[in-house]
Order: C-alpha cells, then sequence, then structure tokens
C-alpha cells in the first residue's frame, strides 16, 4: 500500500499498522486507532496579530483546532477539528503610545534641565571592565594606567546612568557629551603579593613565582546629566574633535 | 641566628634554614595545632593551600560567574521571565550590561532592573518567545525601535 493512496482524504475506518514501500524512505512508526474522525472542514484562517490585553484570545485555544496527528492518525489526512471562530479588533495604539513616549521624555527633560534628579549612578566602561559607579566613590584600575596622580579623567564609555525617577540604557553606549562622569587619579600602587605555586609530590617538581600588579585607584567627582534625552544635533560626531 | 665567632660559622648548618622555614611559618600563622609551629607539618599543609590558591583563581571567575547568574536569575523570576530570556533578548535590543552590572542593578537598583526586565519582556513578545505566558502588563512602549 503505497503512502499515495492513504492520503486520499476519503473517509474509512482506520486499520491497524500499515507498511508503505518507498524505497529507503523511512516512515516513522504508527500508531493502530480504533476511532473514526469525524468531517474533515478547513479551518478559518486566523490572524495572531498583537491585540489590547483585554481582547487577547488564548493561544492554546487557537493551535489546539490546527494540530493533525502523525501519519498514522486518520490515514495522515490534513485531519481538523473545527476551532472555535474568534473575532479579534486590533486598536491602532501608535498615536497613544507616540504621546506616552512625549511625556515620559518631557518628565525627564523636566528634572534634567533643573537638576532636581538627585543622586545618579552611572555604567562606565574602563579598561575593558565595567563599574556601577557614583560621585564619591572609588575604582581600582588593574594594570598600565598612564594618567598620574592628580589627573583629572573624564570617563566617556558610559553605558548606563540611572536616577530614582529614570534610567537611561545605552545600545550599547549613551550619546557621547550626555553624561559626564569625571574622575580623579588619587593613588597608584601595587597590589597584595599573589603567589603561583605549583608542586608535584614525590617528583622533585617545584616552581613559584611571586607577583604584584600596579593598582590605580580613582575617585569619582561627577556623575551629572549634560543634556536633554531626545535631542537630535544638527550635526553629529563632531563633539570633542579638533579640526 | 647571629654568627658572631668563627667556631659558630662551623658549626652552624647554614644561616638560610632558620629563614626558609620562617618563610613558611608564616603563612600558617593561622593553621590550627602543630600546623602552625611545626616546620615538617606546616610545610605540607603550606604547599596544598599554595596549589589550591594557584589552581583556583581560574574556578573564581568560574564561580562568581554562577553566583552573579544565580541572583540575576532570582529577580528575573520575581518580574516573570527568566535570565537565559533577558539575557538573549538584551542581546538582541544592543544594551550590553555584563552580568556583574545586572547582579547589583538587581540587588541596589531594584526600579531600574525592573524597567529593563520589562522591556526585555515587551521585545520578546515583538519576537513572539513565550507567546503561551499571556499578555505583557502595560506600560512597555517600544513603538517598534528595538
Amino acid at each position: 500500500m503505497s503512502v499515495a493512496g492513504v492520503l486520499s482524504g476519503c473517509l474509512r475506518p482506520t486499520f491497524s499498522v500499515w507498511r508503505a514501500n518507498i524505497g529507503r524512505e523511512r516512515l516513522a512508526s504508527c500508531v493502530a486507532s480504533m476511532t473514526r474522525l469525524p468531517e474533515v472542514t478547513q479551518p478559518p484562517l486566523l490572524l495572531l496579530k498583537h491585540a489590547t490585553l483585554s481582547q487577547q484570545p488564548n493561544l492554546l485555544t487557537q493551535i489546539r483546532g490546527l494540530r493533525s496527528g502523525p501519519m498514522g492518525w486518520g490515514g495522515g489526512r490534513a485531519g481538523v477539528r473545527t476551532a472555535a471562530v474568534t473575532q479579534e479588533v486590533v486598536e491602532d495604539s501608535e498615536e497613544a503610545e507616540k504621546q506616552l513616549s512625549k511625556e515620559v521624555i518631557h518628565c525627564v527633560n523636566q528634572q534634567v534641565q533643573t537638576g532636581e534628579y538627585g543622586r545618579l549612578f552611572a555604567v562606565v566602561f574602563l579598561q575593558g571592565k565595567q563599574h556601577l559607579v557614583t560621585t564619591g566613590d572609588l575604582v581600582v584600575n588593574q594594570g598600565f594606567f598612564p594618567p598620574n596622580i592628580g589627573d583629572e579623567l573624564r570617563l566617556e564609555k558610559v553605558l548606563m546612568v540611572g536616577s530614582r525617577d529614570f534610567s537611561l540604557y545605552g545600545r550599547p553606549l549613551l550619546r557621547p557629551g550626555l553624561v559626564h562622569v569625571e574622575a580623579r587619579v588619587v593613588e597608584k600602587t601595587l597590589s597584595h603579593c599573589r603567589i603561583y605555586f605549583r608542586y608535584q609530590r614525590r617528583k622533585n617538581s617545584r616552581k613559584s613565582k611571586f607577583n604584584r600588579e600596579t593598582h590605580t585607584v580613582l575617585r569619582i567627582t561627577r556623575v551629572e546629566v549634560m543634556r536633554p534625552v531626545g535631542e537630535v544635533p544638527e550635526v553629529e560626531g563632531i563633539e570633542g574633535k579638533i579640526f | 641566628m647571629v654568627i658572631t665567632s668563627p667556631t659558630l660559622l662551623a658549626r652552624s648548618r647554614g644561616a638560610d634554614k632558620y629563614w626558609k622555614q620562617r618563610r613558611i611559618l608564616r603563612l600558617s600563622a593561622h593553621y590550627y595545632g602543630r600546623r602552625q609551629n611545626c616546620y615538617s607539618i606546616a610545610i605540607r599543609s603550606v604547599r596544598r593551600a599554595l596549589q589550591y590558591s594557584t589552581l583556583h583563581r581560574r574556578l573564581n571567575k568560574v564561580m562568581y560567574k554562577t553566583l552573579w547568574e544565580g541572583r540575576i536569575n532570582a529577580s528575573c523570576q520575581e518580574l516573570g521571565t527568566t535570565y537565559n530570556d533577558m539575557y538573549a533578548t538584551m542581546d538582541q535590543a544592543g544594551v550590553a550590561l555584563d552580568r556583574k552590572i545586572l547582579q547589583n542593578l538587581a540587588i541596589w537598583e531594584p526600579r531600574s532592573f525592573r524597567a529593563l526586565a520589562l522591556l526585555t519582556k515587551a521585545k520578546q513578545e515583538e519576537e513572539g518567545l513565550n507567546s503561551l505566558d499571556g499578555p505583557v502588563p502595560a506600560g512597555v512602549v517600544t513603538r517598534g525601535m528595538l
């Protein structure tokens, strides 16, 4: 019995396991079924668009009606049970979303302009590592770091800034010049002594290394939002550049 | 040991031994029992300790990563996502905060963390992930910009 005959779509009582001889193709094992499947009808096409919260139907009930069993059930036909016909009203929330964004950005910019945001924290990228800093914090930098004691630095790679009422996330960095995170080099020392010791018992094998890394300690002096959010400058990419 | 005369120099086994033992005993000062004061017992413990610290400097990083992931996962589950989903969605959205920072935000800046988690949930709904979990809480507006 070929597979083509199985897929003819005519109704007939189901039978026990059959094999199809389609050359080298392997069929999934079929399960004997004793039930008679109902009338086959095509389900209506369901639009799965974004709906508003109150009108969103349960996805499970929609999908249940669409499933057909494996090859053996019901002769491999597109045997579908009738799905419940549902209609959803998809509201166009574009205008409302735009309005909301505008309001939120306006509130944030008000706080920025008046300087009422309170204490700010920022996530700053420095020498391959990220640090969550606020004013007054100490940041320890390991390795080669040229600035000397007393130098004032501006940490320009800011990934995120936040206050009590808002957080700004960069993708991955915030716009240059939006946030000023300034630091001062406070101390240049060596770390504690790290002992690297390898030893194999009874093999007369032993080696040790004593290592101290250079540490530079920075004190964060300022975290401030300088520009309003959502502002698009006329020309980008010329800040801080000398022509 | 101070060698003040030739006779003492002839009799002494070498000035180094005392200081070599002292270097080991200084590291074992906080051990229990004879391991802190008797050299031949202390040397075994100290060697093992130094080997462990050398090898586990790498393990430290793995441990911290597991700890941070656990903490972020806990905070995510309070907000209705999981760590894996949130981190993958952050990657897609382009937010590059690492695990150390995320766990700090989860502990010390819960509002910011909550905002980020809900944002990732909204993005997941746009992508079509976890659609059987139910609708996303309102108030997150992405305007298709992520």
